[in-house]
């Protein structure tokens, strides 16, 4: 026989627990008020006095040099005030996440307690409402105070005139998402932990050991699977998806909305049936013991296993991963059953787990490095290809958020033709020539990948591409991009008579599939320069844009030898293929150069795509605390066209907006007209 | 009424609760005695809804209880170590039982605060262990339940709140009717009080009933021989509890009034023979004696 209670009568029970819980954490929110507090005014104090005073002093010019900026406005203390907004809101984001941390243990240890069990347990309310109680105190502890200081920052930028910046905004997102996915997260490992202690333990090891554990599994990819797409692993559910701290990125919100639901779904289902009497023990329920057990076994095995594959221990990279791998993971595995059982307990009934992770990951990495399946040195004959693609990074647009994978495969049915498909097969052949695939190579380049190749995040490291499609109508695709394999080099890899082709220019390039938004700047270049760039007017915009228009519809009608008009391309990709992400438009050949060798030459049309994000010192605050790496999110580049007399149109364009003169010369009363130190 | 049906517990190996039947009548104050471990508070923790059994079932006042907030509405657990926060006192404390407990009375309340020498607004981490437990009694009382249960009350509390306390228990009991259930190994406070006591021992409820009847029906009784009869067995046909000797003096326990072995002990023409009811206490250390929990088992 049951008896119930009105939902009015629970709202009111569970604004009680919330307020029995919000006078137990009073000193705790009191620290929190008080650190923001004095971490707001002195950000405030500090941006205020620097502004004022660089009002009309050279050490406005140190201030911002410090972040090799020009700041866009020339409102010094209205650049400090946005300033403030980013610096204090950061700081708040972060003490905020801080002692999110510190009231949610304290809230949840309520599980973790006879005592606390004593009493809890013998309230009037149920167990689901109670832990939804607690719940809620830990997100509004959190969030309310940090909103209140968030307010105060704005409130006061404002009453500067200071509009607010999208940054401090996102803070918003960031912090509501980060701090409902923590606290679920946090609130379930509670659940299913006995002690306070291996809740935070477990609430820890997840977080790192496994977006580091994601890294090992994407470093062996790329290291073993040379030409592999990997791409999958910048996707951020991959690499964070069990770590409920990526989600104060702010990304992927419908993704951690669902983990949090799940979490708090799963938690309420295992609260109702958690046994009180597992409080002070080492679990309730045991399932993630095993899991972060095994994780942590896997993590601390890898890293010593591919440290010794790498430095050939025993004489064999592989023979030496087998023995760092139990070297490391075994005894990670025992020290972790300590930490959570407090003793030897039940350490050899625990163990199979671990038993069965060493033989899965010897076997799997036996095969990965003997190369079973033979996909390291894969390079079909050209007989059996019907077609074939091929793409040079160096003179490659897409869209940040396309898919490379796709747009590989796609081009598999780019050259029909033999000599086409033959030219790629060879290149293909170059590029594998000499590479040594030992397993310490291997292993090796499981560290570049991890240390040298994580830190460009976002970054497009492909640099060559090759795709087939193959008679059978099977597609073959191989993504390739510098490692510890070695280098590429122009002058052996030859991508020249595939790259400056129509099929491909009008495919690939930025002249031809970049949106108006995405082109940083259009130049136009003779004997002098004119050009917009991407913060101009939108007047501009609009004239280049009818420039790029114009000479697409040049190019596509020009039925003649193309290699004139792409005679720039073919000189940026002998200079760029060497020097991988680094510009060269200092050793670029200039206009004269070209009008020499086609005298029906007119000018330079350069089209530039990505940016360096650093436009403003806010941008590189976030950056930094916020960990986004965002000035990899577009590096530059640039592709040149010479446009010859031929092109009509685009000369039509460039004369119509008042670039060009009648004479074909660049007119340097034109309001697009800029002196060289403007744009280098 | 209370009524506990094949109520079984288990932690891990140790059976700490073993299919207990009990019924307890509303209104009675029961007193929970028992060895170390014989699994009192384990009962008071099922009884209040803290623990779900392994087996068996609770009921008080006919509804099952964990995880039943209305009925735990009637009922207030102390444990044998309450817990307070660390900036508890007892009115913040009251602030988090007035929305939750149904019958919280605030006249109650405010009597029992002045009744008991305590400060209400004082932290409660910072009083001793005897006003600590006075605070939680404030509390408790001023919810008004119908089902009291208490672990080890007595602990701790001087002389007069002892006093005090039974006071109180018994006018709530006759006034409201209250059903109390207390464990405690002080069995001459549970005399006082109780009206009827269970003796645990490894799970197990050894034996229940009436405090009165309990104490008629034990005798310890003092026999001196001036020569001891030469028969097999001198206490044959008497339920004997346990017997002491000392020359030809035997003390022995007796289940039983004095009707019931008196004229067999005559038969045997003792030199002296006395008989006098046992407190609580020797009552205890006999019964469990016989179940093979007494001193010299365990030395």
């Amino acid at each position: 026989m049951t008896s119930t209670v009105s939902f009015k009568e629970k709202l009111k029970q569970a604004y009680s627990v919330f307020k029995w819980d919000l006078k137990s954490c009073t000193g705790t929110m009191a620290v929190y008020a008080i650190l923001a507090a004095v971490f707001t005014t002195i950000i405030l104090t500090l941006c205020l006095v620097v502004g004022f005073y660089s009002q009309n002093n050279t050490a406005y010019d140190l201030y911002y040099s410090s972040f090799s900026v020009v700041p866009n406005t020339t409102d010094v203390v209205a650049a400090s005030v946005r300033f403030f907004q980013v610096a204090a809101s950061q700081v708040v984001y972060l003490l905020t996440i801080i002692f999110a941390i510190i009231y949610t243990v304290k809230v949840f240890s309520y599980l973790h307690n006879k005592r606390k069990a004593d009493l809890y347990g013998s309230l009037p309310i149920s167990r689901i409402m109670l832990f939804v109680s607690k719940s809620a105190s830990a997100y509004l502890f959190t969030l309310i105070p940090a909103m209140f200081f968030l307010g105060i920052i704005f409130i006061v930028s404002m009453c500067f005139g200071q509009p607010i910046v999208n940054e401090a905004l996102n803070i918003y997102v960031k912090l509501l998402m980060g701090t409902l996915a923590s606290i679920s997260a946090y609130g379930l490992i509670s659940v299913c932990c006995g002690t306070t202690l291996n809740s935070v333990i477990m609430f820890i090891a997840v977080c790192v050991a496994y977006p580091l554990s994601a890294m090992f599994i994407k470093g062996v990819a790329n290291g073993f699977f040379y030409g592999s797409y990997t791409g999958v692993f910048k996707n951020h559910f991959i690499m964070n998806a069990l770590n409920p701290l990526a989600a104060y990125d702010g990304i992927n919100i419908i993704y951690w909305l669902i983990f949090s639901a799940v979490c708090i779904i799963a938690s309420a289902f295992l609260v109702k049936r958690r046994k009180a009497e597992r409080a002070q023990a080492s679990f309730a329920y045991y399932l993630p013991c095993h899991i972060v057990k095994v994780l942590v076994a896997f993590l601390v095995g890898m890293f010593l296993g591919v440290l010794f594959g790498s430095l050939n221990v025993l004489g064999n990279g592989y023979l030496g991963f087998v023995f760092g791998f139990i070297l490391g993971s075994v005894p990670a595995f025992v020290i972790a059953h300590l930490i959570f059982y407090k003793g030897f307990s039940k350490l050899i009934r625990t163990s199979i787990p671990l038993g069965g992770l060493v033989v899965v990951v010897v076997a799997v990495m036996a095969l990965c490095n003997y190369d079973v399946f033979g996909y390291n040195t894969f390079i079909p004959k050209a007989d059996d290809v019907k077609s074939a693609g091929l793409i040079d990074s160096h003179n490659f647009y897409r869209e940040s958020d396309s898919n490379l994978n796709k747009i590989v495969r796609n081009s598999a049915e780019d050259f029909a033709d033999k000599d086409s498909v033959n030219s790629i097969v060879s290149a293909h052949n170059l590029l594998l020539t000499d590479k040594d695939f030992s397993s310490d190579k291997k292993f090796q380049s499981v560290w570049y990948d991890m240390l040298v190749d994580n830190m460009k995040i976002g970054l497009d490291k492909m640099q060559y591409s090759f795709a087939y499609k193959m008679n059978d109508g099977r597609v073959v695709t191989r993504i390739y991009s510098a490692s510890v394999y070695g280098l590429f080099s122009s002058d052996t890899i030859k991508t020249s008579e595939i790259v400056n082709t129509k099929t491909y220019t009008e495919k690939y390039t930025a002249a031809f599939n970049a949106k108006q938004n995405d082109i940083s700047s259009v130049i136009v270049k003779a004997k002098s320069y004119a050009g917009c760039a991407s913060e101009d007017t939108d007047k501009s915009k609009e004239d280049f844009g009818k420039v790029i228009e114009a000479f697409r519809k040049d190019f596509k009608a020009d039925n003649s030898d193309i290699s004139v008009v792409l005679a720039p391309a073919e000189d940026d990709v002998s200079l760029y293929s060497d020097y991988y992400g680094l510009s060269s438009y200092y050793e670029s050949k200039e206009f004269k150069d070209y009008q020499k060798e086609y005298p029906d030459a007119v000018c330079l049309l350069e089209v530039n795509t990505g940016e360096n994000n650093y436009s403003n010192p806010s941008d590189l605050v976030t950056d930094i605390i916020g960990g986004s790496f965002s000035i990899y999110d577009s590096m530059p580049k640039k592709e040149t066209y010479l446009i010859p007399k031929s092109y009509t149109n685009t000369i039509s364009a460039l004369k119509e907006i008042g670039v060009l003169n009648s004479d074909n010369t660049i007119n340097e009363n034109s309001d697009y007209y800029k002196s060289l130190d403007v744009y280098y | 009424m209370i009524e506990l049906k094949n109520l079984t517990k288990r932690f891990h190996k140790v059976t700490a609760v073993d299919n207990m039947n009990l019924t307890i009548s509303e209104g009675s104050v029961v007193g929970l005695v028992g060895s170390n471990g014989s699994g009192k508070s384990t009962l008071l923790r099922l009884l209040s809804g803290v623990y779900q059994p392994d087996g068996g079932e609770v009921l008080v006042g006919g509804k099952k209880l964990f995880d039943n907030p209305a009925a735990k509405g009637e009922c207030y657990f102390i444990p044998d170590f309450p817990f307070f926060y660390n900036n508890s006192t007892i009115n913040s404390t009251a602030f988090l039982y007035r929305n939750l407990y149904p019958n919280w009375s605030e006249e109650q309340f405010n009597r029992f605060c002045s009744v008991f020498p305590i400060k209400r607004d004082a932290k409660i981490i910072n009083m001793s262990k005897g006003m600590q437990r006075q605070a939680a009694l404030i509390l408790a009382l001023s919810t008004c339940p119908k089902y009291l249960f208490l672990d080890e009350i007595f602990d701790g509390l001087d002389p007069v709140v002892r006093h005090l306390l039974k006071k109180i228990i018994i006018e709530q009991v006759s006034e409201h009717n209250m059903t109390v259930i207390i464990a405690s190994h002080n069995l001459r406070e549970l005399e006082d009080l109780c009206d009827r006591i269970c003796l645990m021992h490894k799970g197990k409820m050894l034996m229940e009933r009436d405090i009165d009847s309990l104490r008629l029906c034990f005798r310890k009784v003092q026999v001196a021989f001036s020569e001891i009869p030469l028969v097999p067995n001198i206490f044959e046909g008497i339920d004997v509890v346990n017997v002491w000797q000392n020359g030809n003096v035997f003390n022995v326990t007796i289940r039983g009034t004095e009707e019931d072995f008196m004229p067999q002990l005559n038969a045997l023409n003792p030199a002296y023979i006395s008989a006098m009811p046992l407190t609580l206490e020797e009552i205890f250390i006999s019964e469990m004696g016989a179940a093979g929990y007494d001193v010299n088992s365990i030395l």
